[in-house]
């Protein structure tokens, strides 16, 4: 009975694993670049200062409010975030247009907080469109990566409860790692990079689960609050309270200074640090502000906003982190998931934990065709297609997504500024590297394709800060004598990434010189 | 396998299942509330409902073990809310 | 950053005394340290050594903070002593091969 059920739970396991394998890979590899976002924004936009946080608030909304009234004064909406931490290193703003004007009258910039003026930096897609390529992947339209995305999580989940009970000595093989013995240190590995990261591992993918749970579960809202989008629209407004409803009334009237909202705000919170300030209908008799805390305080993903009458500047509510239990417990899924309020050690430990999740998947992928392929070298069965192309997709997808993200740094380097439309472009760069990642690894062996494109990904990384230094003045020198970690940081992981590869190379063709079971 | 098309089953029968449950516990928590618990709970019937499936020993009783708790705990859910 | 170096300085050898106590690797050890005393205090002394950085991390940032630190901190540990073992093991079947 426990016979058939291990062997159902390891057909499941092996299955979903093989399927949904490369999705997963990916999103591990740009979650975990994620984790990193605005160090990488940073580096791709060398033209911005070293950020320094947290500053002086005051003048900073001042200067702040002063850009977006000779800016974007008729806009519907402004946007002022404050450097505080790693997570906003530098003074935002940003606008959004009234309904029916074009796009292009929107917008956002960086702003000096002591003069005010505009940090011009190249167009640039940054960290922030990799990371998001976590659940939006990209060139599909969103309600379908959503799905996607939604159910490889859950498969995900899956396969990591099956993986457990297929496991038959987990505590015993603990430690376990033999190397050199083919399939056998391929499954150990896979075990170790699992098991060592477990907590870390179903933490992400529950927690993952529950940012999609209001589009992949909407039929429980249903069941409480009526079918339909009015069902919907009812219960997230339960669960998001608005604080303010206020529609523009199209009288103007002056926006109250924003300083002196800050002031009240700062009051009413104490030694809680403010994030954001976001403007209703400004230069309105209906203006509102909202005053944001931070989000990053604490694993909970929650935090005081308090609303104020745009005009007059009076108070006018409060909305505070904590509201109820089941509320709380959301909040907390998704602060652990996203980890902004890790602090630079636990950061690290993040990625270290996101890499293990995705050296678990490229185990796994690698042993299920090593096993195949002994059994083939055995007698025992076709190389078959099947086979085959999994063989192929597999250094495709493990070592041409890196290959891929580096081509991406390295376009942005090379792109010249002012082409038009450069933020795509950069990302079409990495899309078209991986396309040719997947081509070359169709034409070769697998084994060669292995170290062709390891070697590859060892280079274009390690040649990064070269490219920096020679295309930008911020060279890794530079940067580290200017105290700018997040500059410095990147080309020091670039080194240490190319570095790995190399290794990873080094040992691909000893192994294969040594014809030792691959 | 007809064991895939049990698993399909479940994407409606777990909501069905938990906001029974949910709902015959507590009395006085508010709608939200008892929606986002439901959902938070949700995935993990999910899984222990696609186990079950792939390890029942015939189509048919994959079908039924899903099935069968899932019209009832539709049930229990309509009679209460 | 002193906080997480003592917390590793803590999680290592106390993962590395529970790995040396599993009959699958006590053989790491040298033959007068074997023995099925030495591996009870092993595990003994690696529990205990684990709980106290448990107790160690939340002390210093909180009990939320504290824990999530901690079970961090477990990964990096394992790992180390998995490397560690499994050279190790190496060198023993090397040597052995040698001789």
């Amino acid at each position: 009975m426990k016979d058939h059920f291990r062997q159902s739970m390891a057909w499941l396991h092996t299955w979903l694993g093989l399927l949904f394998g490369w999705v997963l890979y990916f999103m591990f590899i740009t979650g975990t670049a994620g984790y990193l976002d605005t160090e990488i924004d940073r580096w791709m936009r060398p033209e911005l200062p070293a950020a320094r946080y947290p500053l002086p608030q005051d003048a900073a909304i001042g200067q702040a409010q002063r850009y977006l009234q000779t800016h974007a004064a008729d806009a519907r909406r402004w946007s002022i975030t404050l450097p505080i931490d790693r997570n906003e290193p530098w003074m935002r703003v940003s606008w959004q247009a009234a309904r029916g004007m074009p796009p292009a009258a929107s917008g956002n910039a960086y702003l000096d907080p002591v003069s005010g003026q505009r940090l011009e930096t190249r167009d640039t897609a940054g960290g922030q469109t990799l990371y998001q390529m976590h659940w939006r992947l990209h060139y599909l339209p969103d309600a379908v990566s959503l799905w996607i995305v939604s159910i490889a999580t859950l498969v995900l989940l899956i396969a990591l409860v099956t993986g457990i009970v297929v496991h038959k000595k987990i505590l015993a093989d603990f430690f376990t790692f033999r190397p050199g013995k083919g399939q056998r240190s391929w499954l150990d590995a896979h075990n170790v990079a699992s098991v060592v990261s477990l907590p870390f591992q179903l933490m992400i993918t529950y927690s993952g689960l529950v940012f999609v749970m209001f589009s992949f579960m909407p039929l429980i809202a249903t069941a409480w609050y009526g079918p339909g989008h009015a069902g919907q629209d009812a219960f997230l407004d339960e669960v998001f309270p608005p604080l303010v409803s206020a529609k523009a009334t199209g009288r103007p009237a002056t926006l109250v200074s924003l300083q002196q909202v800050h002031h009240d705000a700062q009051s009413r919170l104490g030694a809680k640090p403010i994030g954001a300030l976001e403007i209703t209908n400004p230069n309105d008799a209906h203006a509102r502000v909202q005053v944001v805390g931070s989000f990053a305080a604490g694993p909970l993903r929650a935090t005081d906003i308090l609303a104020y009458d745009g005009v007059s500047g009076e108070w006018l509510s409060a909305r505070r982190p904590w509201q109820s239990g089941p509320k709380a417990f959301r909040d907390s899924m998704l602060g652990l998931h996203e980890g902004m309020f890790a602090g630079p050690v636990l950061r690290a430990l993040y990625v270290l934990s996101g890499l293990l999740g995705a050296a678990m998947i490229a185990t796994g992928l690698v042993l299920w065709t090593v096993k195949r392929r002994q059994r083939v070298e055995r007698g025992r069965g076709t190389p078959h297609l099947g086979l085959r192309g999994v063989e192929r997709l597999n250094v495709a997808v493990v070592i041409g997504l890196p290959v891929a993200i580096g081509a991406y740094f390295w376009a942005n380097r090379l792109l010249p500024v002012g082409m038009a439309h450069r933020a795509e472009w950069e990302v079409h760069a990495l899309f078209a590297v991986w396309l040719l990642m997947f081509v070359f690894a169709a034409v070769r062996t697998p084994a060669r394709a292995w170290r062709e494109q390891t070697l590859l990904a060892a280079i274009v990384f390690a040649s990064l800060p070269i490219l920096n230094a020679m295309t930008t003045p911020q060279h890794l020198a530079h940067s580290l004598l200017a105290g700018d970690l997040a500059m410095a940081g990147f080309d020091l992981v670039a080194l240490g990434v190319g570095a790995m590869f190399f290794g990873i190379a080094w040992a691909a063709r000893r192994r294969q010189r040594q014809r030792a079971p691959w | 396998m007809a064991a895939v098309l049990g698993g399909y089953a479940l994407a409606t029968a777990l909501p069905a299942a938990i906001v029974a449950i949910m709902a015959s516990g507590m009395g006085g928590m508010a709608r939200s509330d008892a929606v986002l618990l439901a959902m938070s709970l949700s995935f993990v019937v999910y899984t222990g409902a696609v186990m079950w499936a792939f390890a029942a020993r015939s189509a048919r009783a994959a079908w039924l073990g899903l099935g069968l708790p899932a019209l009832w705990a539709g049930l229990v859910a309509w009679m209460l809310l | 950053m002193v906080t997480a170096l003592a917390l590793l300085g803590l999680c290592v050898p106390g993962m590395m005394a529970i790995a040396l106590a599993m009959e699958r690797h006590h053989d790491v050890l040298a033959r007068r340290w074997r023995g099925r005393r030495a591996r009870c205090m092993l595990r003994l002394f690696g529990w205990v050594v684990l709980g106290s950085a448990l107790l160690y991390a939340v002390d210093r940032v909180g009990r939320v903070q504290g824990l999530i630190l901690w079970l961090g901190m477990l990964t990096p540990s394992a790992v180390g002593v998995v490397g560690l073992i499994a050279g190790r093991h190496a060198r023993a079947t090397h040597r052995a091969t040698r001789s």
